[in-house]
Formats: C-alpha cells, sequence, structure tokens
C-alpha cells in the first residue's frame, strides 16, 4: 500500500482527523528533535522549540500543503525557531558550551579505544562548525533537497551544493581523525 | 566515466542530488570498478552513521503535551463528529439497527403477551421434569 504523503495527512488533521497527527508525529519525531537537539543542546530547550515548531507548522495555516513539501517548512520554521531561541538566550556562549559539552563526550577524556561508533560520529558532528552542521542535518535528518535547502537558507544552490561538500569532506576528516586514535 | 569523474560525483549520487542520466553513469561505473565502489560504500556508511547518531526521540512526556495540544487545536465539535459519524455508510446501518432492533423486540414481546397460545406452551422445549438432575445419573 503506497504511503500517504504528509500533505495528506496535514490536511486530513486540519480536518479534524486526529489519527492523522499520530502518522505524522511517527515519521517526523526522532528526525525533529533530533535535529533541534543537534542545534541547541540543552533538553530543556530542545522540548519546547519541538513542540513549538510541531504545533505551530501544523496550526498556522501560512503552510499551505497544497503549495509545498511538509518537511522544508517544519525544518524551516524548527531552524527559525533554535535561532531565535539561541539569539535571545542571554548567556548564549555558555549554552552552547553546556551543549557541546553533552553533545561531546568524547572530548574531555583523552582518545579512548572502547568509544563506540555513536560516539565517535556525534564527537565528529559536534566538532564540526555550526553551519556545516546545519547543513548535513537538515540534508540528512531532513531530507532536504539541495534546492530545498538554498530556498530555505535563501542562497543560490550551486551554493549550497559545494558547501554540503565540504561540510561531509569536513565531517568525514572528523571522523577518520577519531578513529585513528581506536587503532592505536 | 572514469574513476576521477566518478569521485566527484560520489557525494551528490549518495545524496541523491544527480539527474537520471549521471545517476546512471555512476551506477554502471561503481558496478564495474571495485576502487570506486569500495569508495562508495565507505562513504554511505559515514553518512549513514551520522544519521543514525543524529535520530533522537523526545521524551514521552513532550509527546504526551503536544497530543494533548494538538486535540484541542484539531478535535471536531460534537456536531461535527455526529455528522461524520451519520455520513460514513456502515455506521449509518448501525445507528439505525440501534433504532430499529429495540422497537422490534419490544413487538414481538408485545405481541407474545398477548397470543394466548404461548402463555400455555412450555417455556423450555424438550424439558422433562420427570428425569433425575444429570448429577445424580450414572456417567457409565
Ligand atoms: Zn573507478
Amino acid at each position: 500500500m503506497p504511503e500517504v504523503p504528509d500533505e495528506e495527512l496535514v490536511v486530513a488533521l486540519r480536518g479534524g482527523e486526529l489519527a492523522a497527527f499520530d502518522r505524522l508525529y511517527a515519521r517526523y519525531e526522532r528526525r525533529l528533535y533530533g535535529y533541534i537537539r543537534r542545534i541547541v543542546g540543552e533538553s530543556a530547550v530542545a522540548d519546547d522549540l519541538f513542540q513549538d515548531t510541531f504545533l505551530k507548522v501544523l496550526r498556522d495555516r501560512s503552510y499551505d500543503p497544497a503549495r509545498g513539501r511538509f518537511a522544508p517548512w517544519l525544518f524551516a520554521v524548527a531552524r527559525n525557531a533554535c535561532l531565535m531561541a539561541q539569539r535571545s538566550e542571554r548567556s548564549h556562549a555558555s549554552l552552547r558550551e553546556r551543549a557541546e559539552a553533552q553533545l561531546r563526550p568524547a572530548e574531555a577524556a583523552p582518545p579512548d579505544a572502547r568509544l563506540g561508533e555513536a560516539a565517535r560520529v556525534q564527537a565528529a558532528m559536534a566538532a564540526l562548525p555550526e553551519a556545516q552542521r546545519q547543513l548535513i542535518l537538515l540534508k540528512q535528518l531532513g531530507e532536504l533537497s539541495y534546492r530545498e535547502i538554498a530556498g530555505l537558507m535563501g542562497v543560490a544552490e550551486g551554493t549550497i551544493k559545494s558547501r554540503l561538500h565540504a561540510a561531509t569532506q569536513a565531517f568525514r576528516r572528523l571522523l577518520t581523525e577519531g578513529g585513528s586514535a581506536d587503532e592505536l | 566515466m572514469n574513476c576521477e569523474e566518478c569521485d566527484a560525483s560520489l557525494i551528490d549520487y549518495a545524496y541523491d542530488e544527480l539527474a537520471p542520466e549521471p545517476r546512471r553513469a555512476v551506477t554502471r561505473h561503481l558496478a564495474e570498478c571495485a576502487a570506486c565502489a569500495v569508495a562508495y560504500c565507505r562513504l554511505r556508511a559515514d553518512l549513514d552513521g551520522a544519521l543514525q547518531a543524529a535520530h533522537e526521540a523526545p521524551p514521552p512526556a513532550v509527546r504526551q503535551r503536544l497530543r494533548a495540544e494538538v486535540e484541542r487545536a484539531f478535535r471536531p465539535s460534537w456536531w461535527r463528529r455526529g455528522l461524520a459519524l451519520v455520513q460514513r455508510p456502515v455506521p449509518a446501518y448501525a445507528v439505525l439497527a440501534a433504532l430499529v432492533l429495540p422497537a422490534a423486540l419490544w413487538l414481538v414481546r408485545a405481541s407474545g403477551r398477548d397470543d394466548p397460545a404461548s402463555a400455555t406452551s412450555p417455556r423450555v422445549r424438550g424439558y422433562d421434569a420427570a428425569a433425575p438432575p444429570l448429577i445424580h445419573r450414572p456417567i457409565l
């Protein structure tokens, strides 16, 4: 049976079919929450942003399912909410420090052969500059196309393509550097 | 396509951003060239690892809160729900049956009381009052 598109589920939900929400939620909970967590770090902040983002996109009629895909809209709203939260956070620096400390379990300790693969990947992601991390997350978790990311960030598609190539290569370099410690 | 061209397209290929024709060319090259196939597998593994590590489920309480909010915002009013129920074919029959059945039962019972023959006939057919209760009958 073909999967019901996200956009149809949004229409159904707005028509009062609550089961449509459950299906949308199951599709996006881990992807959207993972994205927000990797940007803002702090879980209490992420919880609120996650809830606000979901509600805003579903409730706010400025998203019209007939005119565009759901995922880019959802991640665009999430990205803006994260940026606003980061800006409004007075202790921005300390928030980032805490976020990075939470997401970089390997950094405090010396390279450890026992470090799991998942932790190694997370450490490499956390070590990326935020702009590069954003791009990889939007591509991977958001499953957005170069064009959709370009539209969301207001830059040319070619620019996104070359930046995403650079980000991917930087991520793999960090992963290899971390990985080389395992072989010692 | 040679190895250099393949290597330059590998990230776009992994991100599913190639047009159909270049995509086919990369697929063909990967099928023929072990070195590029290994390079692609490594890239794929790194990207899949990044994806897996980035996935994270929110705490259950967050889901409950959000579900309650969604319910408040989108739950249709009682008259809309009633209308939807009647508009659906199967529940419509159920509503009809719910209305008709009690009336039919009442009619049957009422007509049974009026029939004098039914008052004298035994209520349970095949019941033999002279037979001993089951418990006193020999089993074999
Ligand atoms: Zn090759």
